[in-house]
């Protein structure tokens, strides 16, 4: 049965010495801010890092033919799809899918002056693409779209642009093999030059319009199709109706395609939140232990007392689990409030981070606290504060009651 | 009719015996006193007769039954329906007011919240406290706060009272007025006080004085 006395009297005895109530509530409260503040920055990381993975070179997702990205062929192209306009309508077709973009990509030499190096080309529709892929960071020209003539033109990485000398509105010439094992070349024009920030990419990365690269291919195949979706979070929806539409086709998320960038951070960052957040709870209890304690040893004459009449061991229990819960669970409601406070008034402008691992531009990231953070925010306190006064409440459960009366624990 | 027989009771710590061969029966309605200087063992009985400690050696007797024979929980339930304690530090509960005090232990004695209040209060008006049901015990003063812990012992209706130096922070009058409650209470309702005490004011309105002095009665 449950005694709905206990909830009452222990919400009574939190505030029966405010003093120390109040400062086991700062120590919970900062706890509980710090740990949400440093979630929501971590899932600010994610999604700074998610956008650029999806608005630079993966869209939501990708379309291959089935097996296309586990085989290792000679000439992949034979496994790119045939029928590209069918296949593009059935993916437009396809609920949650916003955009398609064909694709196709290739390797080649690039050729300016005395210089050659090898580079790795995408051929896209730039009408479409530009709008999507907003996060290219020309730092000299214009995307594909908008040069005078797109099909004859070429974006690059800043890494390759300054390995080749070259500059907007300079002449390259690219060479590549045909599906017929060919070699054949175009001329084109630079009418940009990107940054994403990721520096494999930027060395080694250029683009021109589908049609040209397919031309250079001597092919109409398109290799893959990028989606445009509703968002991340309806993924599997597109994913299982993209299976459903085209048996011979197989979809591929985001993270799945970036597992380097963007999958390892996202489980790197976990990891080391993870090791944080031990660390901050472990502090938290460490911090409110001796309060906890000294404050029930305080009230060890009492306790004695009350079992001298007739109550039970388990009800002095219970009453002061409930005590510590009440104690964490407000701890953790002025955390959020505090992390609130601090995430519109101090962070409201983000953070300007350094350049990770890998990346080569700055950026700023800002606290993003989902819903369920909240929740943590609220019952992981709680757990450490109960936790922390196990074992005080449980020396003062075992004494005897002359003991208790004695307050000699 | 005895609710309490002690016979040849001895207790102790360690090597040392606190208690030796003490015999003494309570009867219903009877107020017993224990008197003898600090260490004689006067609390340590008291603990025992409330069912805190077992003998070591002896036999306890409580309502016709040999506590050695009852588990901790039996003990809890006797300790609940058929005694009182009331202590010299009161121990109140600070964040409950003198009504809530007082019913405290009502509902585990499975009476209802209408029928706890009606008890507490009739209760707390034998004590004369009825006008501070509603106030905390921090605004009491020493006696109106032992009086209230004697509410919260009668309240439950028990058979004995047991009451440890319950008046030595206390002024003549309050005393006065915390013995005339006690003898009230044994004349109307057959309760049993045991009391230690230093006061000889008190002892003066005991039936039975039992002096110790270093563990054994004299």
């Amino acid at each position: 049965m449950i005694d709905f006395k206990i909830p009452q009297l222990a919400w009574k005895n939190l505030f029966r010495n405010r003093r120390r109530t109040v400062a086991s509530l700062f120590t919970v409260a900062f706890g509980a801010a710090g740990l949400l503040i440093f979630q929501g920055f971590n899932e600010g990381i994610f999604s700074s890092y998610r956008e650029n993975t999806i608005r630079v070179r993966y869209g939501h997702g990708e379309v291959f033919t089935r097996g296309y990205m586990e085989t290792k062929v000679e000439e992949p192209w034979r496994m790119w799809f045939e029928d590209a306009k069918s296949v593009e309508d059935k993916l437009a077709q396809v609920r949650h899918v916003r955009t398609v973009f064909p694709r196709v990509s290739f390797y080649a030499f690039l050729t300016k002056g005395g210089i050659s190096l090898s580079g790795r080309g995408e051929g896209v529709i730039s009408t479409r693409e530009s709008k999507f892929f907003s996060a290219m960071n020309f730092v000299e020209g214009t995307d594909l779209d908008r040069a005078a003539d797109p099909k004859s033109a070429v974006i690059l990485g800043r890494g390759l642009a300054s390995s080749l000398h070259a500059k907007v509105g300079d002449s390259i010439t690219v060479l590549a093999q045909t599906v017929n094992g060919q070699l054949n070349g175009a001329e084109l024009t630079i009418c940009g030059i990107f940054h994403t920030g990721s520096n494999e990419f930027d060395n080694t990365f250029f683009r021109t319009e589908l049609g040209t690269a397919q031309n250079l291919l001597d092919t109409t195949r398109v290799e893959r199709f990028t989606l445009e979706t509703d968002g991340v979070e309806v993924w599997p929806q597109v994913d299982a109706a993209v299976e459903a539409a085209l048996p011979t086709a197989e979809a591929q998320s985001f993270e799945q395609l970036d597992k380097i960038y963007y999958g390892n951070s996202v489980v790197f960052l976990n990891s080391q939140f993870a090791i944080i957040r031990i660390i901050m709870l472990l502090i938290v209890a460490l911090g409110i232990f001796n309060t906890i304690a000294s404050g029930l040893i305080e009230r060890s004459g009492e306790i004695g007392a009350l079992r001298a009449n007739g109550e039970t061991r388990r009800r002095v229990f219970v009453i002061l689990i409930f005590e510590s819960a009440f104690l964490g669970l407000l701890g953790g409601a002025c955390g959020i409030a505090l992390a609130l406070l601090i995430q519109f008034t101090i962070l409201h402008n983000g953070i300007l981070m350094p350049p990770g691992p890998g990346i080569t531009r700055t950026f700023r990231v800002f606290v993003q606290i989902l819903p369920s953070h909240y929740a943590q925010a609220m019952l992981l306190p709680a757990m450490a504060t109960v936790l922390a006064s196990l074992l005080p409440i449980r020396r003062l459960v075992r004494a005897t009651i002359p003991a208790l009366l004695r307050q000699n624990l | 009719m005895s609710v309490i027989e002690v016979k040849q009771v001895e207790f102790g710590y360690g090597d040392g015996l606190v208690l030796r061969g003490i015999d003494l029966t309570v009867n219903a309605g009877s107020m017993v006193c224990l008197v003898g200087p600090s260490g004689s063992g006067k609390t340590t009985l008291l603990n025992i007769m409330g069912l805190l400690e077992k003998p070591l050696r002896g036999q306890l007797i409580f309502s016709g039954q040999d506590v050695a024979r009852l588990s901790e929980s039996e003990l809890e339930v006797l300790r609940l329906r058929d005694l009182g304690f009331v202590f010299q530090s009161f121990f109140l509960i600070p964040t409950l007011t003198v009504l809530e005090n007082t019913t405290y232990f009502l509902p585990a004695l499975g009476l209802k919240a209408s029928a706890a209040v009606e008890r507490g209060e009739e209760v707390l008006k034998q004590v004369g406290l009825l006008d501070f049901r509603h106030r905390l015990p921090r605004d009491l003063s020493g006696g109106q706060r032992q009086r209230v812990a004697i509410a919260r012992a009668l309240a439950k209706k028990p058979r004995v009272i047991l009451a440890d130096e319950p008046t030595a922070n206390l002024d003549r009058e309050t005393a006065d007025t915390i013995v005339s409650v006690f003898q009230e209470l044994r004349r109307t309702q057959n309760v049993s006080f045991v009391f230690s005490t230093h006061d000889n004011h008190l002892v003066s309105y005991a039936q039975e004085v039992h002096s110790l002095d270093r563990g054994k009665l004299a």
